[in-house]
């Protein structure tokens, strides 16, 4: 097609402009691509590193709830017997502390200690074995360790595996901590394991018997789990239905877990990844997409007296427009075409550097192509829409003119009113009260309806309204900062402002469209900030509240005797050692959850406590009923529980209202609520202790109930996690170790709550950083388009530059003119980003209130911003340097020439 | 009927708080094969009556007519189909698009429309033979000098075969001696293909090519005389006269 020949050379004559605006899309493309590309290969080496090192089978059978308590050896030779299996095994899996080889323990790490039956379980061969060989008996004192393991017990400040240091070898012995001496086990192979798993948990392989027999693991006549190979003929979904009833005869609590539904937690845990990878792109493409439009808008301005001649000598509207639409899909092709090879080789690269964590080598994702694709093309159309009209809109009369009429800055100005009521829109959607309108409206389950209708619309509606409003108040902001921070600007690059003015909002939509792509970052930064900063700045631990907690591995929890050892720890006091029970129970009704979105789980996180001492110890902040009833309710009744304040502000619940759950003993159980509390954050610290482990279910919030309940309804044997106080003057550091001595370091860690709590705090603060990055790929992405704005404003000023050259303006004098004009862009940019970022942020904190009923308040992190904002005002500066530096080296009379030609 | 006829046409414009009446009630019919050269000075109304004959903007009062065709009564793609087809448009600073050929910028209307056939190919290698530019097809328009731009210009008019050619201040952009082959080109054009040609120009030189010159004044038209009688030199006398 003819139009088609006209817009490809309409290209090429501007053919910097083209390949800066192709490279911007192309960059955007490469992250989308490699981002996908990377969840992707994340996912195939998770599910490698699941078959492989963490003994993916057909079918597994565990204690929910309680999995470190396990389950009766016993069911092992009823599961052997059934037709359908082909082999199955039983493992011990227990935590213990190291000693290092010169005797001490090693401190705050522990190793997972595997009972395996040998020769019988054979999964452990597919691990590489780098020296030795794996022991043939299910007794005796010997052991397989991994490369960490061996590292860290030779020497202790290794913690990061470094393998050219020294480290056990096969024929050497290590020893394991146990009350009643060391364990001694002579080393027999060395397996290698990813340095990152490995290094997250370092593996010591031995005999089942005799950790059956270490006293020190409490794992005699029990197993952890029972791993199943299904015979190829066999139905899983028949088999897992088969034994149900059998495995709930002999406890409630312990289930058969098919790998189908293993792996479907995966995909739902991996799935709030893979989501955060799409929208991470589509940021970064949002980013190129205005900067498409600034490219066409400059276009269509610079040939408006080509598109009269067209039009006067008898082209349509509509081929004018075309002719725009068809240069946007080109520059979105051209784009795909540069960016998909370009991500491929960013995810070699990252293959090459990261050999050991993507285990399955480069997985391309196909939806991340066609998204990288399909949103290229869309956002280059939605760009090509505003500047398709502007050239639709041009006269043939134009063509006689010999100067084209500078566009109307007024009205662009007018598009500053769709743009404040697209602006409010995600604001009405969050702010509305659609529970009150469904609830009016006879809707049964109103409020989860309206969570569902609000979640779906921010993202689908809300969130596009608010980027496109800005962009349509962009034109404004570029008229506000160029009257009124114009003149400092110009003051401070002595420069005379009559020269920069207008030089912005002459070219007002090229202007725009590039302060929108720089806005893009800096918002996004700016929401991750201030939200995560909130979220994790809102985590208050209340002032009376245990010094420390303390956390056992030992199978079947710690004993009496143990905690008699305990309470004789000097610092201790004896008489405030809260021993608390976990378990994950699902909701009987949804409470958290998202349709079609795995956004929040559906449970919780239940400690059961001695009420009395638990609210002694603790002082919550109650935000319905008081302590004194609360103790009261639950030491006097069966099923009462305190909640967290996420409740009351979800569903509305207060003191005598019913929360279901569901049980594993009793299926679902109504639980009465003796009253809310603002929450400690105790399910947070959980995470600290890997206890989080034992759990296969994402919770959100948390419930206090009692130990009976947790025993009784939930089937939780065995308590893990204790909270304590110490005496006045005790250094909490040297109780730690102090504990440890005592009991033998066998398996229990020990933590300051407060420490506990600034290393989760600052992890979580350097998650929000790293998921920043988005945010800076989204400036380097508008980069590119704020030097093809300079370099076309200078383009269009080459006339007017070549007389100042010739009446005497110098050439410095001209090189900070083009910067400061690159300066003014730079603040528009941040302008917006800081106001639009400000709005995403205040809604997002409102979708978190919505979602899960956390109100905590503003915490803005100043610094971040800060940086921030010098960094978009420097990517605009920099990207005005070369055009600037280019325009000042010409000679007066080159300029006047180029000019005039141009004209 | 003449192929093109303004009937007592009048247009104004506003310029801040003023009215300003371009034209005020002319009248003017050019007849078939006719070279018409409308003269007059600066702010004369000159173009504006040029615009409205080419249907690139419409008249407040009257009416004007091309091929029995009242380009008031038309909407603006019935508009742009009859400009297309019937008018061919000469500009001052030739408008050619830098980045094709001299030849697709000949062929260009047709191109608009349709992918060419052997037929419109045989036309345009005619046209690009009359004027001179067989050797010069390929060429880019950075790459031709003015006067062949203009006639590339010129070809891109004639290549729809148009009722009337209307030519603004072809040589304004030309020197002496590429004005000369221009304007020659013109007259060829009418006195040997019979084109209907209306030219505006403000110079008598120019003027002496064509057959007749209207003079505007003020809006209106005081003035038209056969220019067989005239050399340039009297013509300019003559046309000095008109103006007073």
């Amino acid at each position: 097609m003819f139009v088609t020949r006209l817009a490809l050379s309409n290209l090429l004559v501007r053919k910097t402009r083209a390949l800066l605006t192709v490279a911007a899309v192309a960059l955007s493309v490469s992250l989308v691509v490699s981002v996908t590309s990377g969840y992707s290969s994340m996912e195939a080496a998770a599910y490698k590193m699941m078959s492989k090192f963490f003994a993916s089978v057909d079918a597994r059978i565990i204690r929910q709830n309680d999995a470190q308590t396990g389950v009766p050896e016993s069911l092992l030779a009823a599961v052997k017997q059934d037709g359908d299996v082909k082999s199955a095994v039983g493992r011990v899996e227990f935590s213990s502390g190291l000693i290092d080889s010169a005797g001490k323990p090693v401190s705050n790490r522990n190793a997972m200690i595997i009972g395996i039956t040998r020769p019988e379980d054979q999964r452990v061969e597919l691990m590489e074995l780098r020296d030795g060989a794996w022991f043939n008996s299910s007794d005796g004192n010997v052991c397989v360790i991994d490369q960490v393991s061996s590292l860290l017990i030779k020497d202790p400040t290794n913690s990061w595996g470094d393998e050219k240091r020294p480290a056990v070898k096969v024929g050497e012995s290590i020893n394991l901590p146990s009350p009643d001496g060391v364990l001694t086990l002579k080393v027999v192979g060395i397996v290698h394991k990813p340095k990152i798993l490995a290094a997250l948990q370092p593996s010591i392989y031995m005999p089942i018997r005799t950790l059956q027999k270490w006293r020190a693991s409490g794992a005699e006549g029990r197993l952890s789990t029972i791993l199943i190979d299904l015979d190829p003929s066999a139905d899983p979904a028949k088999f897992a239905e088969r034994w149900r009833p059998k495995l709930k005869a002999v406890d409630p609590v312990i289930q058969i877990k098919l790998a189908s539904e293993q792996r479907g937690e995966l995909d739902k845990n991996l799935q709030g990844l893979q989501v955060a990878s799409y929208f991470g792109g589509a940021i970064s493409m949002l980013a190129a997409a205005f900067i498409v439009f600034s490219a066409l808008s400059m276009g269509v301005n610079e040939r408006q007296r080509t598109l009269a001649m067209l039009r006067a000598i008898g082209a349509h509207k509509r081929q004018l427009a075309q002719l725009v639409i068809i240069e946007a899909l080109l520059l979105a092709l051209a784009g795909v075409l540069v960016g998909v090879p370009l991500g491929l080789m960013w995810m070699l690269i990252l293959k090459l550097t990261f050999t050991d964590v993507l285990l399955a080598g480069i997985v391309v994702s196909t939806g991340g192509l066609i998204f990288a694709t399909a949103a290229s093309v869309l956002a280059a159309l939605l760009a090509s829409i505003l500047p398709a009209w502007g050239a639709t809109r041009t006269t043939a009369l134009e063509a006689m003119v010999p100067l084209a009429a500078a566009g109307s800055t007024r009205r662009a100005l007018l598009w500053s009113i769709p743009g404040l009521l697209l602006i409010g829109v995600d604001s009405a959607i969050l702010f509305s009260n659609l529970q009150g309108l469904l609830r009016g409206l006879g809707f049964k389950e109103a409020d989860t309806l309206a969570r569902e209708i609000i979640f779906y619309m921010h993202f689908g509606i809300g969130l596009p309204c608010v980027m496109l409003g800005f962009f349509l108040l962009a034109p404004a902001i570029v008229v506000f900062v160029e009257r009124v921070i114009g003149p400092i600007v110009a003051l401070l690059a002595f420069v005379r402002y009559p020269l920069l003015r207008q030089q912005l909002s002459g070219g007002i939509w090229r202007s725009a469209g590039t302060a929108a792509a720089l806005m893009v970052g800096l918002a996004i930064l700016v929401v991750l900030q201030v939200h995560g900063n909130t979220v994790v700045g809102g985590w208050r631990i209340p002032d009376k509240f245990p010094d420390m907690f303390m956390t056992s591995y030992k199978i079947g929890g710690l004993t009496p005797a143990d905690m008699e050892k305990i309470k004789t720890v000097p610092g201790v006091k004896a008489d405030e050692i809260l021993p608390i029970a976990i378990a994950s129970p699902e909701f009987g009704k949804s409470i958290f959850s998202i349709r079609g979105a795995a956004v929040m789980p559906d449970a919780t996180m239940f400690f059961g406590v001695a009420p009395k001492l638990a609210l002694d110890m603790m002082e919550l902040e109650f935000r319905d009923g008081t302590k004194q009833q609360a103790v009261e309710l639950m030491t006097k009744n069966r099923r009462h529980i305190l909640v967290t304040e996420e409740f009351r502000q979800l569903k509305g619940l207060k003191t005598g209202d019913k929360l279901s759950l569901k049980t594993p003993v009793y299926g679902i159980v109504d639980y009465t609520i003796a009253g809310v509390v603002w929450s400690p954050g105790i399910d947070v610290m959980v995470s600290m202790f890997d206890l989080g482990k034992q759990f296969e279910q994402r919770t959100a919030a948390s419930i206090f109930g009692t130990l009976e309940d947790a025993r009784d309804d939930f089937g939780v044997q065995g308590i893990y996690l204790f909270a304590l106080n110490v005496q006045p003057g005790i250094q909490k550091e040297l109780l730690a170790e102090n504990i440890q001595k005592h009991v033998g370091a066998w398996g229990i860690q020990a933590g300051d709550v407060r420490l506990v709590k600034s290393i989760i705090q600052y992890q979580f603060r350097k998650l929000i950083f790293f998921v920043s990055m988005v945010a800076f790929s989204a400036m380097a992405v508008a980069s590119l388009g704020v030097a093809n704005t300079i370099m076309a404003s200078v383009r269009s000023r080459q006339w007017q530059f070549g007389i100042l050259r010739s009446i005497g303006v110098t050439r410095g004098h001209l090189l900070r003119l083009v910067l400061a004009e690159a300066m003014l862009l730079g603040i528009v940019g941040c302008a917006l980003g800081l106001l639009c970022g400000g709005l995403l942020a205040i809604n997002a904190k409102r979708l978190l209130l919505v979602l899960t009923g956390y109100d905590p308040p503003f915490s803005v992190p100043w610094d971040m911003l800060f940086a921030g904002t010098g960094i978009v005002a420097l990517i605009a500066l920099l990207a005005g340097l070369w055009p600037a530096i280019s325009v000042a080296l010409r000679q007066p009379l080159s300029l006047l020439q180029a000019g005039r030609s141009a004209g | 009927m003449a192929p093109l006829v303004c009937e007592n046409v009048s247009k104004s414009f506003r310029q801040g708080d003023r009215t300003i009446a371009a034209l005020n009630g002319v009248t003017l019919a050019v007849n078939r094969g006719q070279f018409v050269a409308v003269m007059g000075a600066s702010g004369s109304g000159k173009s504006t009556l040029l615009h409205l004959m080419a249907g690139l903007t419409k008249a407040d009062g009257g009416r004007v007519v091309i091929n029995d065709t009242d380009l008031g009564a038309l909407d603006d793609r019935s508009l742009t189909n009859f400009r297309r087809h019937n008018i061919g448009l000469v500009f001052q600073s030739f408008n050619l698009i830098p980045t094709l050929t001299a030849e697709e910028n000949l062929a260009l209307p047709l191109l608009l429309e349709r992918r060419l056939s052997v037929g419109d190919q045989a036309k345009v290698e005619e046209l690009l033979n009359r004027l001179g530019l067989t050797s010069r097809r390929h060429h880019r328009p950075d790459a031709l000098s003015g006067g062949e731009q203009q006639r590339v210009a010129i070809g891109r008019a004639l290549i729809t075969e148009p009722a009337v050619i209307l030519a603004d201040e072809p040589t304004g952009n030309l020197d002496s001696a590429n004005s000369k082959i221009v304007c020659e080109l013109l007259r060829d054009l009418c006195a040997v293909h019979a084109k209907t040609i209306v030219m505006v120009t403000h110079e008598p030189s120019v003027a002496a090519y064509a057959q007749e010159v209207a003079v505007i004044r003020d809006g209106k038209l005081v003035s038209r005389f056969n220019v067989d009688q005239y050399d340039s030199e009297s013509l300019a006398l003559r046309y000095q006269e008109s103006l007073r």
